[in-house]
């Protein structure tokens, strides 16, 4: 008979498991993508699931570890980094992409579960370095075209988050454009329902992260001074809700208790708002993200959960 | 208070609770350990040949451990090891059933004991909540302490288990008069009989029989494991926290098993604590259910009554998320037997990396990173674990249950554990 060690029963939940879930959240957003710029998104999105599973195969082959891969991992990474690239992206720039996220980014700081960066993001922030001007030629919705400004094929992103004033409830349906995973915050927020619904995701990261960016957009960019901004327009536009549901949440990155969890999602909203209104880059939700990645394991230093029985500030 | 963390089990991992409790025939041998609480086994009153009667005190109780008796009426066969369900060797003595030497009349006479303690050493009562610890040891209190709330836990300690549920369903009124008379013991305000809110009906049958008396009252606990745990149980029902490093009667709380009340009543009806109700259950098992079984019996030979349907692959002693798994089936049934359970699928997959999905921190009942711990300790980093609290994990488990890395948490944090204990830990 076996022996060993309690407990003897477990949940049925596995990492491959959870890894399922969040591609499965991703098919709306996907989807929707795919269906509005059609045939012409799938060179990126192939590009960059392909890099992302080379690189984790790299890393599997050359430690000799098996198994590993069948955690679906580096798929979501992959999928993540094409949901964040503009639709027309080339191909083999996204393989390159994906290659870093997974081979570098993740593989070289010891796989799955210990890098301290988020990959996708990361090499979203690689490509933006290397080939800035493909990284912001984006299509424009015909969409939201129709519905304003009819602005020329190909235009900068800053121009569109400052131009577009679309009302925040059509942005809701059809997005602002821009990358292949933003062309419906609704399909977002589908996949981010699930998510919540099913446990894969706490809810604290993205309600700071939204919270926050409401907030701080009602406060600060508003065209007629202090407070007259409008909160909706920051949470809809751009990626945050992607970044938000999916890269802020990214197991490995966040912080791992709860009051870490709300400073790190407000800080992702701060600092996404900050970059968008007086940054030099398109947009936030990156830089705003990886900042907080970096800032994940002082967060879980201080906010230790209390000991059973241990006096603290809230001890009755 | 609401629970904090812990985990709640689908429902289907709470079975055979309408399987009312019915008694095994006699085994035709026990082994009855001389285990009397923790530390040293108690004095043997016995020698080999000798005939005993049921009931006869075969290891003496004193301060520290309470009486063992002989729990079938026969002759001593041997004297020898046995090894108890959580591993340890132990003296035990092996009685053959036989005819008894004089017929009718039972046990031996013995002086009545004047206090609840006493009583409660005499007659061998160990809490029968699973951790076995002697009651007159948690009776007893240091002069000026006050016990103003005593608590009997009718929480499940485990899932799979049923046993204290179907005790408060059919032996209602006992289990009621064992408490109030530790209450009388204790001249405590308050009697609270705690039970998780799925178990509706011995939620209404202890409610009948307190007849909405204001010394009685349940308490209906959220139905989340670890509920049955000491700490928990205290905090859920008191809205309080026992500060740690502290003993419940140091807070003004005293919690019983509600089998350990039952076991009291008895008692005080000249009964001594001969045998327990235990969960027998698992899919290898062809009649699970709720059996009262004679201590010493041996868990081959109870698996063989209830019969099997196949080879199990795995034998636990206690409930699945902290009994211990066995080695062979001829250890005895002890007063901390709970459940055994005969699985048929015993191996713990692979563990894959950690991905710090905070499963194990939303779970953690005792607050603790058990990341964190495991990350340390594997690492052989023992001073930085030991700052992250090893000695608070009260091992349920919750942490290895949730854990989608199957990743060997609560084995890792006992690890930390002894390190930290063999070395000066980090303030």
């Amino acid at each position: 008979m076996v022996v060993s060690p309690s407990p003897h029963l477990r949940r049925g939940r596995d990492v491959a498991w959870l890894m399922e879930r969040v591609l499965l959240a991703l098919l709306p957003a996907t989807f929707s993508g795919l269906y509005r710029y059609g045939p012409a998104a799938l060179p990126v999105l192939l590009g960059a699931l392909a890099g992302a599973a080379l690189g984790e195969t790299f890393w599997l082959v050359a430690l000799s570890r098996r198994g590993v891969i069948q955690d679906r991992s580096c798929l979501v990474t992959g999928l993540l980094l094409a949901l964040l690239l503009p639709p027309r992206f080339p191909w083999w720039m996204a393989l390159f992409g994906g290659l870093f996220a997974t081979g570098l980014v993740k593989g070289a700081f010891g796989g799955l579960g210990s890098n301290f960066l988020n990959p996708a993001l990361s090499a979203r922030a690689l490509l933006l370095a290397a080939w800035p001007v493909a990284m912001t030629t984006w299509v424009v919705s015909p969409d939201a075209l129709a519905s304003a400004t009819p602005l020329a094929g190909a235009f900068p992103k800053e121009t569109r988050l400052a131009a577009l004033h679309l009302p925040w409830t059509v942005l809701l349906r059809v997005g602002g454009g821009g990358s292949l995973g933003e062309t419906s915050p609704l399909a977002v927020l589908v996949g981010a329902a699930y998510l919540l619904a099913t446990g894969v995701i706490d809810f604290r990261i993205p309600a700071g992260f939204l919270a926050s960016l409401a907030l701080g957009g009602w406060f600060l960019a508003g065209s007629r001074g202090l407070g007259s901004g409008d909160p909706f327009f920051q949470i809809v536009a751009g990626g945050a809700l992607l970044g938000a549901f999916f890269m802020a949440t990214d197991y490995v990155t966040a912080p791992v208790t709860r009051g870490g969890r709300w400073i790190y999602g407000m800080g992702c909203g701060v600092l996404t708002l900050l970059i968008r209104l007086y940054g030099g880059y398109p947009e936030g939700v990156t830089y705003g993200v990886l900042l907080m990645n970096t800032a994940a394991p002082l967060l879980e230093k201080i906010t230790r959960p209390r000991l059973y029985g241990e006096r603290g500030p809230f001890h009755r | 208070m609401r629970f904090r963390g812990g985990v709640a089990f689908p429902r289907e991992l709470k079975p055979f609770a309408d399987r009312p409790i019915t008694g095994l025939p006699e085994p035709a041998e026990v082994l009855v350990p001389l285990y009397g609480g923790p530390g040293k086994p108690c004095r043997r009153l016995v020698e080999r040949g000798e005939r005993v009667e049921e009931g006869a005190v075969i290891g003496e109780g004193d301060a520290e451990l309470a009486a063992v008796h002989a729990t079938v009426t026969g002759t001593v066969t041997r004297l020898e090891t046995c090894r108890l369900p959580a591993g340890d060797e132990w003296p035990a003595v092996r009685i053959r059933r036989g005819e008894s030497a004089a017929h009718g009349q039972e046990g031996t006479s013995r002086a009545p004991a004047a206090t609840l303690p006493d009583l409660a050493c005499q007659m061998g009562i160990l809490g029968l909540g699973g951790a076995a610890f002697p009651l007159h040891r948690k009776l007893r209190l240091p002069a000026g302490a006050q016990v103003d709330d005593v608590i009997l836990n009718g929480a499940e300690c485990e899932p799979c288990l049923s046993g204290d549920y179907r005790l408060l369903l059919e032996r209602t009124a006992e289990i009621l008069a064992g408490g109030l008379r530790i209450l009388a013991h204790f001249r405590a305000k308050r009697l609270w009989v705690g039970i998780e809110q799925d178990r509706e009906r011995a939620i209404a049958a202890v409610r009948r029989a307190t007849g909405g008396g204001r010394r009685a009252r349940v308490f209906a606990l959220p139905a989340r494991y670890p509920q049955g745990a000491e700490k928990q149980l205290v905090r859920t029902v008191l809205g309080r926290e026992i500060p740690r490093g502290v003993y419940p009667w140091q807070t003004g709380v005293s919690v019983h098993n509600v089998g350990t009340a039952l076991a009291v009543s008895r008692a005080m009806a000249g009964q001594p604590l001969l045998a327990r109700v235990v969960t027998v259950a698992g899919e290898a098992v062809r009649e699970p259910g709720n059996y009262l079984v004679k201590i010493g019996a041996s868990l081959a030979w109870v698996l063989e009554q209830v019969g099997l349907k196949e080879r199990p692959e795995k034998l636990l002693v206690g409930g699945p998320m902290m009994g211990f798994a066995q080695a062979d089936a001829n250890v005895p049934v002890t007063k901390g037997t709970t459940g055994i359970l005969a699985l048929t699928a015993g191996e713990w997959p692979q563990p894959t990396p950690c991905v710090r999905c905070s499963a194990c921190v939303e779970a953690c009942p005792a607050g603790l990173l058990p990341l964190y711990l495991e990350g340390y300790t594997l690492k052989g980093l023992f001073a930085q674990a030991a700052a992250h609290h090893p000695g608070d994990c009260i091992e349920c488990g919750a942490c290895s249950y949730v854990c989608p890395a199957h990743r060997p948490l609560v084995q890792s944090i006992r690890w930390a554990k002894r390190e930290s204990g063999r070395r000066s830990p980090v303030a």
